[in-house]
């Protein structure tokens, strides 16, 4: 057996990176494409269960606007408040705890007010139909809809207080955010 | 990295290191698989807020129907919601919801081309669930539709500090 041509691992002893650079593209073009990139729509809740809810469907989604009311993180989920009735899952009367955003942006009353009065006056316009007269009219009403994602543990009053500003823009169609019972 | 294709310099004379690359991408593969969200799977609840009884003058028509609606207040000492069909308490969602479709189908009898709305009238510091709760009730039950009853809410949430 001839051993002329000596044995050379740097020639012989390599690694192919052709399909794992084709797998890496793959990948990243599938999370580049389902990336998010616009503000924060929907924040973390716990909607209430609901055994009739209807599904909802990606089309009905579709210029519909949703309004989170939310607790703000705990320090037990490395957040700046201390809960305990919300850690142990029961409603948080603390106010002070509860926020409503749209879109990641924090609203208080009178901002939700002027939100709701700005959105319906633009819906009534290009969508609707309407001149500015009767857009700036907020007894006529807006078909704009509205999903109201409300945390289980949040007091009524803050729904209270949404439905209310709503009412003030006459913007009638609230939907509000349930989940379906988890099946066991 | 250069020359990873085997092939020898003769061959490729100007290899492309590929090791700057896969760097990037590594880099953007993991910033996409980090920020990447699963939607999560949601229902909804559909009650819309009557639109001809806000603001706006338009009479509404009197009925002779019976009242239907469910009081909710939230008892803190036993920390619970109380719900009330009339005077009556009812702990139980299925004597509630029978409850309230007897009620509903005797109003369709006496008034056939009206359907009377559940109405919901809540405290302040009922938990959103209880009131859901309710709403499930009334759908399951195919009641057609919801009203929330709001009493002036005194209730200011303050501008949030930017």
């Amino acid at each position: 057996m001839s051993h002329s041509k000596s044995a050379n691992t740097e020639d012989s002893v390599y690694m192919n990176v052709i399909p794992m650079v084709d797998i890496m593209f793959l990948l990243l073009l599938f999370f580049m494409l389902t990336a998010d990139f616009g503000g924060r729509e929907l924040e973390e809740v716990k909607l209430a269960d609901g055994k009739s809810v209807a599904e909802d469907k990606q089309d009905e989604a579709k210029g519909r606007m949703n309004l989170n009311i939310f607790h703000t993180p705990t320090t037990k989920n490395d957040g700046p408040v201390v809960c305990a009735d919300f850690d142990a899952d029961r409603v948080c009367h603390d106010s002070g705890h509860w926020n409503i955003a749209i879109r990641g942006k924090r609203y208080g009353s009178d901002s939700l007010e002027t939100w709701a009065k700005d959105q319906a006056y633009w819906y009534k316009k290009e969508k609707q139909g309407m001149d500015d007269v009767k857009a700036k009219d907020f007894t006529l009403p807006c078909e704009l809809r509205i999903m109201v994602r409300c945390d289980s543990r949040a007091p009524f009053q803050f729904p209270q207080l949404v439905m209310e500003k709503m009412g003030k823009a006459a913007i009638y169609k609230i939907e509000y955010g349930a989940a379906a019972p988890t099946k066991k | 990295m250069a020359g990873g294709s085997g092939e020898s310099n003769s061959d490729n004379p100007l290899p492309l290191n590929v090791v700057p690359l896969i760097d990037v991408i590594f880099c953007l593969l993991l910033f996409f698989m980090c920020s990447f969200h699963f939607k999560s799977l949601e229902g909804k609840m559909e009650a819309w807020l009557p639109a001809d009884k806000g603001q706006g003058p338009s009479p509404t028509k009197k009925i002779q129907t019976a009242d239907l609606r469910v009081d909710l207040s939230w008892n803190a000492a036993a920390q619970r919601t109380v719900r009330r069909f009339g005077r009556t308490e009812y702990a139980s969602d299925a004597e509630l919801g029978e409850l309230l479709k007897i009620q509903f189908d005797r109003n369709s009898v006496a008034t056939p081309d009206i359907a009377v709305p559940l109405s919901i009238r809540s405290e302040a510091g009922v938990p959103w669930n209880d009131v859901m709760r309710v709403m499930d009730i009334a759908r399951e039950r195919h009641l057609p539709s919801i009203e929330f009853v709001l009493a002036g809410n005194e209730f200011v949430l303050p501008e949030p500090v930017r």
